[in-house]
């Protein structure tokens, strides 16, 4: 231990850098690495390495591997859900909250769109109704396509209606307040709520609870994750809706893809634990190395 | 029906939980109690970081937050402004939010006494409400002036003297966000600390602060207040009660009501499992 | 050819300006780079604005067709919600000409009086839905509910004046709470939740996501 340390000072040249930015930073004075802009370089590596993996998986993929995704309740709930609600005559709600689609929250949006594929593929297979409503305007064509397709690939074309297809709007309460009041008037024996949620969550939750609905929800918003497991029947956490997406498209790509992000949490899991020895043992900080 | 499950069926009765909870919180705030208040040490933190800036500070805040965060976040802004206007700040206000335009007329409104020492253009401007909150952060941090020409009323900023002081990421003591939700948090620390090591601090809600506690442990930002309590603290540090000190006793009432209930549903639960077992029923959920 | 370009076009020009991103954050580049870089973040900003229009126009065109329908049990909402975007586009632009801007008197007093109270109303909604699930899902059923329902009790404490009085030490150990375990808790999943993004993003770029196909 005694040489290791004697070798991780600041009178090794290779570190110098490493204890200069234990001080805390001066906009000003930001050393670089070459063309790297500072403090990017981690990023930069980490990036290439999980977008490597990911093109290495998305190839095998298509070359025939298979990518098995263990079982996921809430997914799995899905199917019964839907065949509730057919036995009840009510209708299945399915809402994916509001924002747009250029936005940090995109890949949620997207996700819940592959869900509310399969969920339309159920439908035309089960002749269930599926009320759709949303604050997203670009989602729109999309929304209307996907369930058209969806309930033509399940054997019922006829069943589609656009008027079940609801943009309420994009202002988050106003849209809380429509939902809700769909939730209700409609009777759904169904409430699906997958997506970016936020103050809403509860809302339509607890609305749902009220309403005596069955409740599946999925969110990568940590701050709406404890609602939606308080009340929800079943919840898909953070990426469990990458997932369940991944296995409602049933691409094969899709799921390779969560083969690299499995890879990128065990690097995220190797970086917390050396750095917790780094910090604990030798008094180094790996946060400030990670900074160059 | 025998006496447990009489007691049940009243607490599970969601409309009398609701009226119970109107009377208290609307009972506390017309006669308020005045519990004491204690003060947290991430409060006190934000407190003396504010009170350890340099004189002339510039400041950059955000003020994204619409009217259902402002019961919280407005009490801050102000103590925030109180505590900074001793030291001739130079502050920029922005707003990410579509309708941050009409908080800010409202926060300007509410501390006459802040902006009436302030004057426009030289001490403070108000550039209005930019779309596209990452890519504003991301311009913003390149320059304030060359990014927005015109200011909320039209004036041009290429005249106006706050910026020859206050307009790039490195000018900046601090930003501070305004927020109701995670997004700018995180757009924040992309654009500003990641790039340009800018400190951030950061005024939430309470619903979002153990998501933002992450950043703040880490360094990333150097303090957070968050909640209504929090902007009671920090009220109560300034010596100056506001909004946010009136409303924490109704605030306390309404959670020592919810902790009754969760105590008797929970004094009721096993009785009423007991029971149903014993009729050899479904289970009590 | 052109139908190659039409189907590959618009992902090829992403991918291209999403790469040249991507070099301007990481790299040093040279200065008109840099400078272009800057002038695409502002005409995204732009692109904001148009969004909001789009928005607009959207709702306007989507609830005329109850309105002309008269389609039951929606059209009289329909109705309601055209007569006051119209009346807010009206004032709002008036209010623009006069100079006023948003303390045009008329578009103040809308705000002030419809949608301040609304929106504030429909997010206190919440504390009664907090109230009635905390009561329905706080069940002791076994030691890790017992424990949750500790904690929360300790968090909601220190929350509250009612907690200082009865122990002031709640409000300490509330914060250490907050900033260790709850912040420990939280970070996997900001850590998960980033990562799924960023494979989004991949699949996207390389024509791989189906979503909405």
């Amino acid at each position: 231990m005694e040489s290791v340390k004697s070798i991780l000072t600041e009178d090794n040249p290779l570190l110098r850098p490493v204890f200069a930015f234990s001080a805390p930073f001066a906009v000003a004075q930001q050393p670089t690495l070459g063309i790297i802009n500072p403090g990017r370089a981690a990023t930069l590596v980490l990036l290439l390495t999980i977008f490597i993996l990911g093109y290495v998986f998305i190839t095998q993929a298509q070359k025939g591997k298979k990518f098995p995704i263990r079982k996921i309740a809430g997914f799995e709930a899905i199917k019964e859900a839907i065949g509730r609600a057919v036995e009840t005559g009510r209708p299945v709600l399915y809402t994916f909250s509001y924002g747009n689609l250029y936005g940090g929250y995109a890949p949620q949006f997207m996700a819940s769109l592959g869900i509310l594929s399969y969920v339309s593929k159920l439908a035309g297979q089960y002749d269930a109704r599926v009320i759709t409503t949303f604050g997203v305007p670009e989602a729109i064509p999309m929304v209307e396509e996907i369930m058209r397709e969806g309930y033509r690939i399940g054997g019922r074309p006829d069943a589609y209606t656009q008027n079940d297809v609801r943009y309420q709007t994009f202002e988050q309460f106003a849209y809380a307040a429509a939902t809700q009041a769909t939730i209700l008037r409609e009777k759904v024996a169904t409430n699906i709520m997958i997506g970016p949620f936020a103050a809403e969550a509860l809302i339509f939750a607890e609305t749902g609870a009220a309403a005596g609905a069955i409740q599946i929800a999925g969110t990568a918003r940590e701050t709406q994750v404890p609602f939606f497991v308080l009340v929800c029947d079943y919840v898909l956490i953070a990426e469990e809706m990458f997932a369940a997406a991944a296995l409602a498209t049933g691409d094969e790509s899709t799921a390779a893809v969560l083969g690299a992000e499995d890879v990128g949490k065990f690097i995220s899991i190797a970086l917390i634990l050396l750095g917790i020895g780094l910090l604990t043992l030798l008094k180094l900080n790996l946060g400030a190395l990670l900074s160059i | 029906m025998n006496t447990i499950e009489k007691i049940n069926k009243f607490l599970s009765n969601r409309q009398i939980l609701y009226l119970l909870l109107l009377a208290v919180v609307l009972g506390i705030m017309l006669h308020p109690l005045g519990i004491p208040i204690g003060i947290a040490g991430q409060t006190r933190d934000v407190y003396n970081y504010v009170d350890k800036l340099p004189q002339n500070p510039k400041i950059l805040m955000d003020v994204h937050y619409d009217p259902a965060g402002a019961t919280e976040l407005q009490p801050m802004a102000g103590a925030f402004l109180r505590q900074v206007i001793v030291k001739n700040p130079k502050i920029v206000f922005f707003t990410t939010h579509n309708i941050g335009p009409i908080m800010f007329e409202r926060l300007r409104s509410y501390f006459p006494d802040v902006f009436s020492q302030l004057k426009y253009g030289d001490d403070y401007v108000n550039l209005g409400f930019l779309p596209l909150v990452e890519a504003t952060f991301a311009s913003m941090a390149k320059g304030c002036q060359e990014f927005v020409a015109r200011d909320a009323y039209g004036a041009s900023t290429a005249d106006m003297p706050i910026f020859k002081v206050a307009d790039k990421a490195a000018d900046f003591n601090v930003v501070v966000l305004l927020t109701t939700s995670t997004d700018p948090i995180e757009y924040a620390i992309r654009q500003w600390y990641t790039a340009y090591k800018m400190p951030l601090l950061f005024m939430v809600v309470a619903v979002i602060g153990p998501s933002v506690q992450p950043f703040v442990a880490s360094g990333q930002a150097v303090g957070m207040l968050s909640g209504q309590n929090a902007a009671a603290q920090y009220e109560l540090l300034l010596k100056r009660p506001g909004s946010a000190v009136a409303a924490v006793d109704a605030q306390s009432g309404a959670h020592v009501l919810i902790m009754i209930y969760i105590v008797l549903g929970n004094l009721i639960y096993w009785p009423m499992r007991k029971m149903s077992k014993k009729a050899g029923g479904t289970k009590t959920k | 050819m052109s139908s190659m370009i039409r189907r590959h076009g618009p992902y090829l020009t992403i991918t291209l300006l999403i790469v040249f991103f991507f070099i301007t954050y990481l790299f040093t580049t040279p200065q008109p780079v840099q400078l272009f870089g800057t002038q695409l973040v502002q005409w995204a900003s732009v692109v904001g604005y148009f969004a909001i229009l789009v928005g607009t126009i959207d709702i306007v065109i989507f609830h005329l067709k109850p309105l002309r329908s008269r389609e039951s049990g929606q059209w009289q909402y329909s109705a309601v919600l055209l007569i006051i975007t119209a009346i807010g586009l009206v004032t709002g632009t008036a209010g623009v000409f006069s100079g006023a801007g948003i303390n045009y008197q008329p578009f103040a007093w809308l705000y002030n009086a419809i949608y301040v109270p609304s929106n504030a109303t429909v997010y206190a909604i919440l504390v009664f839905y907090i109230a009635s699930a905390s009561y329905r899902a706080f069940r002791i059923k076994n030691a890790q509910a017992a424990f949750l329902v500790l904690v929360g009790f300790i968090i909601m404490f220190a929350d509250i004046g009612v907690g200082y009085v009865i122990w002031p030490g709640f409000v300490p150990l509330g914060n250490w709470i907050n900033t260790y375990p709850v912040a420990a808790a939280f970070r996997p999943i900001i850590i998960g939740s980033g990562l799924g993004v960023i494979i989004t993003g991949l699949r996207a770029l390389l024509g791989r996501d189906v979503y909405g196909r």
